[in-house]
């Protein structure tokens, strides 16, 4: 089930009465029926793959459990492989077996060797790489005695399926989310109004923002070769907001939904392109990505300790790590390794003449350079996230840079669209700028209900004007 | 909660009177069909696809022919070609006519052709007439819910993008290579091309392109033509049936020739009377296209002043 579809407008409705008028003060009832709905949401999609959603549940639920009562380190260590292997098992065979029979066979008839290894041809289950690291972060930290395993098989299971995070996250930690299904709900107005607006921003952000620039993206992607360098750096351009909005508005009405059962999710953008360096940027993309990362990879390869060769070595293998969790392809490599650079580059230090001019200028410009430099960069690194072949991406950054610059913009039909979907990005990235102190730009509980309203309404409007109503799925889906 | 209950309420009638404010605006600027669904049943309707949509002018043949309720009641290609579903549709549409009624057929090779290996069912299944059941409700919300594309806002938008776009129509098509469409009130498609000659060569070796590839991809269905007697037949219970064949660029007239040869044998064989069959292909050199394909509105106007004086000649 999509959550921009006239069926999640019937659910989540649905739902919310049950949850909160037939089963009010039943804790067990409530995480039963969220058990069901999460099935249910997902099953709407592919009823078949729920059983991958059980089975990662159950091994974990008693690996768990197992880790927690065992004395002996090595029956502990055994009972966590179990669970790792399991979990990390299911994405290799769904996502990544393919993929490796494929270029070990190119690799091979490189070298003049032909086999012939048979392929699975398996679909990819929808959110697979998010429940299967939200799971092992569970047995992880049971093993680390971070905190306890859970006793209850019901609640435990509703923390991997919970439907608003279950197919993109953001990705929680079981030490956050997993107690708050073992707490008694209270219904608090103000959670309720938040994730309203935060679930009325993120639909905007999806079918307004992102949607509307697809069809560019998709244009102009599809026929790179036909487009002048302009209009290839609006197709990047494009992109870098597309996938933005696309992947913070799902977060943003992931977040919104579990407010209104009482849920905190936690945060998983920042504003990311205000970021004025790339560091600053990871902190704020897909933060619960990025911090899973860093706590169960970085720290445990040893993270800023030892020598720098190894502090390098350690964030290179994150970055490429975190490329590929994205998708099979070598594209998702070259992009994590694009990252891994500028991250290497942005860490030494540089002292010469130019850096001195640069010191010198107000604050402001500082960071505003820092702001433009860092999302050129990270607008680079997304040509080869989206383009299907590296070769494709290498010839786009190519084409964008040497082929006619300027003076030769050719705009992708149908142009009305495009200059009100440049209008409105415009008009977002202003909004956006305005609000960046804040949680999300729709946080206005400063105002009066007459100023929250109206901008609400305009929302609103604005969905039901430019929004695209084809059902588009999340990128993120396909990870 | 009862809060939140109350502030769910406020926002559900914000909602829905936004939308029902939004339907009322509805009108020829919302799409290039919404105004064929909501006009008032009539006696004298044109059939077709998008030649005859943008081709026949109800206002000239209202002019020529003493009428005053001439309605273009011609869609797609895709969604109009004869078959069930455009047959009901017209059911629908004439429901409450006994007599009298004046009904011009356009009919061309594709019209009654079908995708070689595909069934027409499936093909019409995704006409925009299909599943609709009133064609005379304004607003038409059965249409806007189940048929119209964009969020509702997009009604009040397009009608002022029309404004802006019509009121300097000239400039824009000058300025800019394209096209925007306004459907007049009797359901006749006004297009505001783009008069750069570049342009309309592009679109016509486009349009050319697409018609090679469909002579190679469709044939003939019998399925088809026996829709197009039935509908002839039950027309011809209510009134006078004109068939006509409406003129293209020569180009695209070679691609049907060589498509299907005898298509101006079979047609007139579907009518009682062969005068009732008009062909104007004869004058294809007199008139402009936008794209080879559908006429430029002067020589649509032309087109229909000719067409009404050959029906005149030869309605006794």
């Amino acid at each position: 089930m999509l959550f921009n579809s006239i069926e999640f407008a019937i659910f989540l409705p649905l739902i919310f009465v049950l949850y909160w008028f037939i089963f009010p003060k039943n804790r067990k009832a409530q995480n039963l029926l969220l058990v069901g709905a999460s099935y249910m949401f997902y099953g709407w999609w592919d009823w078949r793959f729920l059983g991958l959603i059980l089975f990662s549940s159950i091994l974990d639920f008693f690996a768990g459990k197992f880790i927690e009562s065992s004395k002996r380190p090595k029956l502990r260590k055994a009972a966590l492989s179990i669970s790792l292997i399991g979990n990390l098992g299911l994405l290799a065979t769904f996502k990544y077996y393919d993929f490796f029979i494929l270029s070990l066979q190119d690799s091979l008839s490189v070298l003049g060797v032909a086999i012939n290894l048979r392929t699975l041809n398996l679909i990819l289950p929808v959110g697979i790489s998010f429940y299967t690291f939200q799971t092992m972060s569970y047995s992880i930290d049971v093993y680390r005695r971070k905190m306890n395993a859970t006793k209850s098989l019901v609640d435990f299971m509703a923390f991997v399926s919970f439907f608003p995070q279950l197919v993109a996250g953001p990705i929680e930690r079981a030490s956050s989310l997993l107690p708050q299904f073992g707490r008694e709900r209270v219904f608090y107005y103000s959670n309720f109004s938040k994730g309203a607006a935060l679930i009325l921003w993120g639909l905007f952000k999806k079918i307004v923002i992102a949607d509307n620039a697809a069809i560019y993206v998709n244009q102009i992607f599809d026929n790179y070769e036909l487009y002048q360098g302009i209009t290839l750096f609006i197709g990047a351009f494009l992109f870098a907001f597309q996938i933005y909005c696309d992947f913070s508005g799902y977060s943003d009405i992931a977040i919104g939904t579990a407010l209104l059962f009482g849920f905190e999710l936690m945060r998983n953008f920042d504003y990311p392109y205000f970021s004025s360096s790339i560091s600053a940027f990871w902190r704020r993309w897909h933060i619960s990505l990025s911090s899973w990362f860093r706590d169960y990879l970085y720290i445990p390869l040893g993270g800023s300790r030892g020598s720098g060769f190894k502090r390098q070595r350690n964030i290179s293998l994150v970055f490429i790590v975190s490329g590929i969790w994205h998708g099979a392809n070598w594209t998702f490599f070259i992009w994590g390794m694009l990252h891994a650079i500028y991250y290497q580059l942005s860490s030494i230090r540089i002292d010469n003449r130019l850096k001195r001019h640069f010191m010198r200028l107000p604050q402001k410009g500082k960071e505003m350079f820092g702001i433009l430099k860092t999302f050129f960069v990270v607008t680079i690194a997304w040509i080869f996230f989206r383009a299907p072949t590296i070769s494709e991406a290498l010839d786009y950054v190519r084409l964008l840079f040497f082929k006619g610059w300027f003076f030769d913009l050719h705009v992708p039909t149908p142009k009305a669209q495009f200059a009100y979907t440049i209008v409105l990005l415009i008009g977002f990235i202003i909004f956006e700028w305005c609000s960046r102190n804040k949680e999300f730009p729709l946080e206005l509980s400063m105002y009066s209900w007459k100023v929250r309203w109206s901008i609400y309404y305009i929302v609103f409007l604005l969905i039901i004007t430019f929004g695209f109503y084809g059902e588009n799925e999340f990128i993120y889906f396909a990870f | 909660m009862e809060r939140a209950i109350y502030k769910t309420l406020v926002a559900f009638v914000l909602v829905a009177a936004t939308h029902i404010i939004l339907a009322f605006l509805a009108d020829g600027t919302t799409d290039q069909y919404y105004q064929k669904f909501i006009l008032p049943n009539s006696k004298n309707l044109i059939f077709g696809t998008s030649r005859a949509s943008q081709g026949l002018n109800p206002t000239v043949l209202n002019e020529c022919l003493g009428k005053h309720d001439f309605q273009n009641f011609a869609f797609t290609l895709l969604s109009s070609p004869f078959g069930e579903v455009y047959t009901n549709a017209i059911k629908n549409k004439i429901s409450t006519i006994d007599s009298g009624g004046y009904f011009i057929v356009a009919v061309d090779p594709w019209s009654i052709s079908k995708w070689k290996g595909k069934s027409v069912a499936m093909a019409d299944s995704r006409s925009i007439l299909s599943e609709i059941e009133h064609f005379d409700r304004k607003p038409n919300l059965e249409y806007l819910w189940f048929k119209y594309s964009s969020g509702w806002g997009m009604i009040a938008y397009r009608k002022f993008e029309k404004f802006v776009l019509k009121s300097n129509h000239r400039f824009f098509n000058r300025q800019v290579n394209g096209s925007f469409a306004e459907v007049n009130r009797d359901g006749y498609l006004r297009v505001y091309p783009s008069l750069d000659s570049s342009f309309v060569a592009l679109k016509e070796n486009r349009t050319f392109g697409e018609y090679l590839k469909k002579s190679k991809e469709m044939e003939l269905s019998s399925e088809r033509i026996e829709s197009l007697k039935k509908l002839i037949q039950l027309l011809n219970s209510k009134g006078k049936v004109f068939l006509v064949r409406l003129p293209v660029h020569e180009r695209m007239y070679d691609i049907e020739k060589h498509y299907m040869n005898d298509f101006d044998d079979r047609i007139p064989e579907l009518l009682a009377e062969e005068k009732y069959y008009i062909n104007m292909t004869d004058s294809i050199f007199e008139h402009t296209y936008i794209d080879g394909n559908h006429l430029y509105y002067e020589s649509a106007l032309d087109v229909s002043q000719r067409l009404a004086f050959q029906i005149k000649a030869r309605r006794n």
